[in-house]
């Protein structure tokens, strides 16, 4: 817990008009860590990352990333500092080629070193080589999902921010993808997860938040988490 | 035999322009989500930009230059005075402001101008002739297909290998993704609208070639075309606006040679009629439905 902190959250407040998605939220991601966000649909999960990204205005709180105060950046100045996401669901670029996915992936890097990251995406995720040509609409979604993955990971951002990894995928690929999330954070990227498949994403985990109406209701160690069953009651609403 | 030759160019040479139009307004329309209907204008400025060249006594060359580029800046400067301000806002407000934009040209040209014809006359070789055995062939004509072609292989070029054109189609189909990779959102908006701009300049020149003059309120009917051209073939990718514009041009060739003479005044209600036929049938437009069908 020594390490320092990669991303801090400061009373982050998110509004839509009248509706309060997030209300005042703190938290901290520190270096080499996955942590993992839960919380049920509505709970403000998504809203709380696109207001770090800038893509949603931050209504009041401060975003810190490395030290230095970000709050309201434009989101493609934040990418270019380290700090990305994969966003939820199949948002790869459909109607694009697999490498062209990845090249705009590289966009804010030069050819040289967009050509090192792209040959490296292809060697650890051999199934995008594969499917090099193919356009991405054509893929199935474990492969769409990777594809996402590894476009993020192509301007080798510090902090890899990933909305709901898992959604819609079958059992066998979400193993798949965690244990890629778990090997990635070996290799030294930081992540922060959001999730609702609870037990496969504290698994990987170091610590978790657990955010109900806006508001961090819990945190902790994943291993606390786990070992309360009581959670599955207040997140699942008593279905074990 | 010659006839089938001569309506092959008649009809590529009209669809090519409202092809050209139609990229522009598709491309607009795919990358900020709403149809801009001061797109026709920017003939209008690009043969004021000739005119005014003109009367400068600048080379012909130089001219047609100034009025692409003319048109190229006026596209960029219309996204940042009028729509960068309301990047947020509703189709609907879009839509409204770039018809009072296009109503506001109209009278700032009618009354610092003048509201009747300027004369862009044109060098010789726009206007000749020349004979492929017996039939005769308009060199603006055959230079409006070239020129339409060859524009669309360079947008293709640019679409498919560089960094931007891929941006612009990643943007066209998820904005907030594209920016998550890095991508300047203002960066990507102003090349389209320069894009779109560029083009209309480029069928701007064929269309004042073809009619001799400019003014303020010339763009309505090419205007009309393209948003037609667009729909019909369908705004998802390159090549609906390109079918959309052709099939328009073959068209209104075909009713132009078929109709007799006093009944020509029919042939655009004739050919607006079979379109909107057509997209009772397939409202998404050409690629529309093709793109709906593969989801």
């Amino acid at each position: 817990m020594t390490a320092p902190p990669m991303l801090q959250l400061e009373n982050i407040v998110v509004r839509y008009g009248a509706i309060t998605a997030v209300r005042g939220v703190s938290c901290v991601v520190r270096e080499g860590e996955i942590i993992v966000l839960l919380g049920a649909n509505g709970a403000g999960k998504s809203s709380l990352l696109r207001a770090i990204l800038g893509l949603t205005p931050v209504a009041s709180g401060l975003v810190r990333f490395q030290g230095q105060e970000v709050t309201g950046w434009r989101t493609e100045a934040l990418v270019r500092e380290g700090l990305t996401l994969t966003p939820e669901g199949r948002n790869v670029f459909q109607s694009l080629t697999v490498k062209d996915n990845l090249r705009l992936g590289g966009a804010t890097m030069t050819r040289d070193k967009a050509a090192e990251s792209l040959e490296r995406m292809l060697d650890q995720f051999p199934i995008l080589r594969e499917r090099y040509e193919q356009l991405a609409g054509t893929l199935s979604g474990g492969e769409q999902q990777m594809l996402a993955i590894a476009r993020s990971l192509m301007s080798s951002p510090k902090l890899l921010i990933l909305d709901e990894p898992s959604l819609g995928l079958a059992p066998v690929i979400i193993e798949e993808v965690f244990a890629l999330l778990s090997d990635l954070r070996s290799k030294g990227t930081t992540i922060m997860l959001v999730e609702q498949n609870v037990a496969q994403s504290l698994a990987i985990a170091d610590r978790a938040y657990l955010l109900e109406l806006g508001q961090i209701e819990r945190e902790g160690s994943a291993s606390s988490f786990l070992e309360d069953l009581n959670l599955h009651e207040i997140y699942l609403g008593g279905e074990a | 035999m010659e006839d089938v030759l001569q309506f092959a160019v008649n009809a590529l040479s009209l669809g090519g322009v409202y092809a050209m139009l139609a990229i522009g307004i598709a491309l607009i329309y795919s990358v900020m989500g709403f149809l801009n209907i001061a797109h026709g204008d920017l003939l209008t400025l690009c043969g004021y930009a000739m005119f005014f060249c003109i009367g400068f006594g600048l080379p012909w060359p130089l001219v047609i230059i100034m009025g692409i580029l003319a048109a190229g800046a006026a596209s960029v400067a219309m996204e940042q005075v009028a729509f960068k301000p309301l990047r947020s806002a509703s189709f609907d407000t879009l839509l409204l402001t770039s018809f009072a934009l296009s109503a506001a040209i109209h009278v700032v040209l009618q009354i610092s101008i003048s509201a009747r014809p300027k004369p862009v006359p044109l060098p010789s070789f726009l206007t000749g002739s020349y004979k492929i055995g017996d039939i005769v062939i308009g060199t603006g004509q055959t230079l409006s297909i070239i020129v339409a072609l060859t524009s669309m292989l360079g947008l293709t070029y640019f679409l498919r290998r560089t960094t931007m054109g891929l941006a612009m189609q990643a943007a066209a189909q998820d904005f907030d993704t594209t920016r998550l990779m890095g991508i300047q959102a203002n960066r990507v908006i102003s090349s389209a609208f320069f894009i779109a701009g560029i083009l209309a300049g480029i069928a701007g020149v064929l269309i004042i070639a073809q009619r001799g003059s400019v003014d303020p309120l010339m763009a309505m009917n090419p205007l009309i075309k393209g948003l037609i051209a667009a729909i019909i073939g369908g705004t998802g990718s390159l090549y609906g606006p390109v079918l959309g514009g052709i099939i328009l041009g073959v068209l209104e060739t075909i009713f132009q040679t078929l109709l007799p003479g006093e009944a020509l005044l029919f042939r655009d209600p004739l050919v607006l009629s079979l379109l909107v036929a057509f997209l009772l049938v397939a409202p998404n437009g050409i690629t529309g439905t093709r793109v709906e069908r593969s989801r």
